[in-house]
């Protein structure tokens, strides 16, 4: 027996150096950790349990019979972060460049059928030069299973990815079609078509970094929505997002202690006397959270809106609030975008959302309307309509037009709006709504200028408050603005059973 | 968090009123929307011109060949959407243009 145990430990050394030592010297040579050194990084010490660590590969092609391919060049297994289990599998760049054949296809395939049944989050580590080519369809077939599964899973578990190295072609889109994507500067590359194929086809050139790196992709594109500056932060931020999130749909509600905020001074002076001065709704947000902790999501992408989670009395909640310090807050493609996934990823998983409104309207622009910004937009309303999660609504200022429906309005279903004093609740803001209604007087008056700022101060003190609205009973109660957080956590509290029925259907057909 | 070094600049909302505010990366490249002129014909991809069937002074209908712009191993017919006189040909047989070259001027 002694002889075979110290057999198997010699097989399992061997495979587990994948690529052998100078491989490995030449991965962290770049600044970047092992598929198993990653493992080992991101669980908790002694927590990882592999599996087929001695899978093979069958193929006998194009020399491939003689290539030996240690674990296939992904290792896969269960472990704990924090104390929470969860499935895990990170591709070994030095084993054939991480290159995905069918036997590697089918390892991730069966520890993300495990994740789903055992009910636990599901952690990728792409770093893959791609289809392992060798293996012809069989090489599409691994991706397919994989893309399967993480949209049978999703709504289900948590999905992460994390792109530590290349994830180009076809192998992109598993990102795209998990939960939370996560980069790091120097070292995440996607592209759907990488740089040379562009160059030899339309003649443009284009660096790697430029076309699909971390920056591009958390900034511009919008497909990754946590950025680092190593892969050391980056399982910071992983190990952060897993302490707020449930680990599955039907997962039991953690509640954690409740602290106060750090934040002691008055929010109301937050925010500037001039409404067309801007300020950081996060400090806001910081304001009403426990311990001021905001674990922002998509920090660089569409800055005009901000989400993420915070806690308040303990409890994980969603935030979503328009950002005046971008843009002035408006909506725009992205933001309807970046909002509307974060709003049914939440009422996925059973988290509140709390909205906080400070908003002028939409972004006016050609390029806005090209680009469909009525489609994108109706995402937006599509989400706050169909969640049925606590909804709960801060007018802190602004919330004009359709925007102010769209902000998750009494009209969408909200179960709590409250305004603060200084909101202005209107269909537009009061310049263009004078000048519009008194055109033709103002037209006509004799200083002009004189009767639109009379006409503008009229409108202002007419409806440019909360309360016409609250009149009308969409707005539930105008708060002082330092009894948010209170008043917060007793909405929430009073939410804690809400049960909302929907018309039976297969799905709705969300807005694309 | 990152740290703001840029300056407020003033942002002009849907009803006309100016808001002091930051801009995101994309809107600050944004570029301004240029009309489409179908009397300047431009290549919408590289390649190489095989034919050219018309020469400045030709009179040209809607629908009337004028080149083949071969790219990607296809052969791209490009036809005229107006009727009009060629006033420049900029391109010759053999050539090799980028994407964006102005191919042909009509008048």
């Amino acid at each position: 027996m002694e002889k075979e145990i110290s057999k198997m430990q010699e097989r399992a050394s061997a495979i587990k150096l994948g690529g052998g030592e100078a491989a490995i010297k030449k991965q962290n040579d770049l600044g970047k950790l092992t598929a198993r050194q990653r493992i080992d990084a991101l669980l908790d010490k002694d927590s990882f349990f592999e599996y087929d660590l001695f899978a093979k590969h069958e193929v006998h092609n194009f020399g491939m019979d003689k290539k030996n391919l240690p674990s296939d060049g992904v290792v896969t297994g269960t472990g704990t972060i924090n104390g929470k289990p969860v499935c895990i599998f990170s591709q070994d760049f030095t084993v054939m460049g991480g290159s995905l054949g069918l036997t590697h296809a089918r390892k991730i395939a069966k520890i993300m059928d495990y994740a789903l049944k055992m009910k636990m989050p599901c952690i990728g580590i792409n770093d893959s030069g791609g289809a392992r080519i060798q293996e012809g369809v069989d090489a599409q077939a691994g991706y397919g299973e994989v893309f399967y599964r993480n949209a049978i899973s999703s709504g289900v578990i948590p999905q992460i990815s994390v792109i530590l190295g290349p994830c180009a072609g076809g192998a992109a889109y598993s990102p795209a079609l998990t939960d939370f994507v996560f980069v790091v500067e120097n070292i995440s590359k996607m592209f759907i078509t990488g740089p040379a194929v562009i160059e030899s086809v339309l003649g443009e050139k284009v660096s790697q970094e430029e076309l699909g790196g971390a920056r591009t992709h958390a900034e511009i594109s919008g497909n990754a929505h946590f950025y680092a500056l190593s892969e050391k932060e980056c399982f910071e931020q992983i190990k952060t997002l897993l302490s707020y999130i449930p680990s599955s749909n039907d997962a039991k509600k953690e509640k954690q202690e409740s602290f106060a905020p750090c934040f002691k001074g008055k929010i109301a002076e937050i925010i500037p006397n001039d409404p067309k001065q801007p300020y950081d709704v996060r400090e806001v947000i910081k304001a009403v959270t426990d311990r001021s902790e905001f674990f922002e999501v998509h920090e660089l992408f569409a800055k005009n809106i901000v989400v993420g989670f915070g806690r308040i009395e303990g409890e994980t909640v969603g935030f979503v609030a328009n950002q005046p310090l971008y843009l002035a807050g408006v909506l725009d493609c992205d933001a309807a975008d970046k909002s509307a996934k974060f709003i049914r990823y939440c009422d996925a998983f059973n988290i509140p959302i709390v909205t906080l409104e400070d908003t002028p309207g939409c972004l006016p622009g050609i390029d806005q309307e090209h680009a469909g910004v009525i489609r994108h937009g109706a995402k937006l309303l599509y989400a706050y309509s169909e969640a049925t999660v606590p909804k709960i609504t801060i007018i802190l200022r602004k919330a004009y037009g359709g925007a102010y429906v769209a902000m998750n309005s009494r009209h969408l279903g909200a179960d709590f709006v409250f305004a603060w004093p200084c909101a202005e609740i209107a269909v537009m803001g009061p310049e263009g709504a004078a000048n519009i209604i008194f055109g033709k007087e103002i037209k006509e008056a004799e200083d002009q200028e004189a009767l639109r700022q009379a006409k503008i101060q009229e409108y202002k003190e007419k409806f440019a408050n909360p309360y016409v609205a609250a009149e009308k009973g969409y707005v539930d109660a105008i708060i002082e603005p330092q009894e948010t957080r209170k008043t917060l956590a007793y909405a929430l509290r009073l939410s804690e059973n809400k049960s909302e029925l929907r018309p039976n259907k297969k799905h709705g057909l969300t807005p694309f | 968090m990152e740290k703001e070094e840029k300056q407020l600049t003033d942002f002009i909302t849907e009803d006309g009123s100016i808001f002091k505010t930051y801009l995101t990366a994309k809107v600050e490249r944004r570029k301004a929307y240029k009309r489409s002129d179908p009397k300047r014909i431009e290549s919408i991809i590289p390649g190489s011109i095989t034919e050219l069937f018309i020469q400045e002074g030709s009179r040209v209908r809607i629908g009337t060949p004028l080149l083949i712009l071969e790219s990607m191993k296809m052969e791209n017919l490009i036809k005229s959407t107006v009727e009009g006189t060629i006033k420049n040909v900029f391109v010759e047989k053999g050539m090799h243009i980028s994407k964006g070259t102005i191919m042909i001027e009509l008048e």
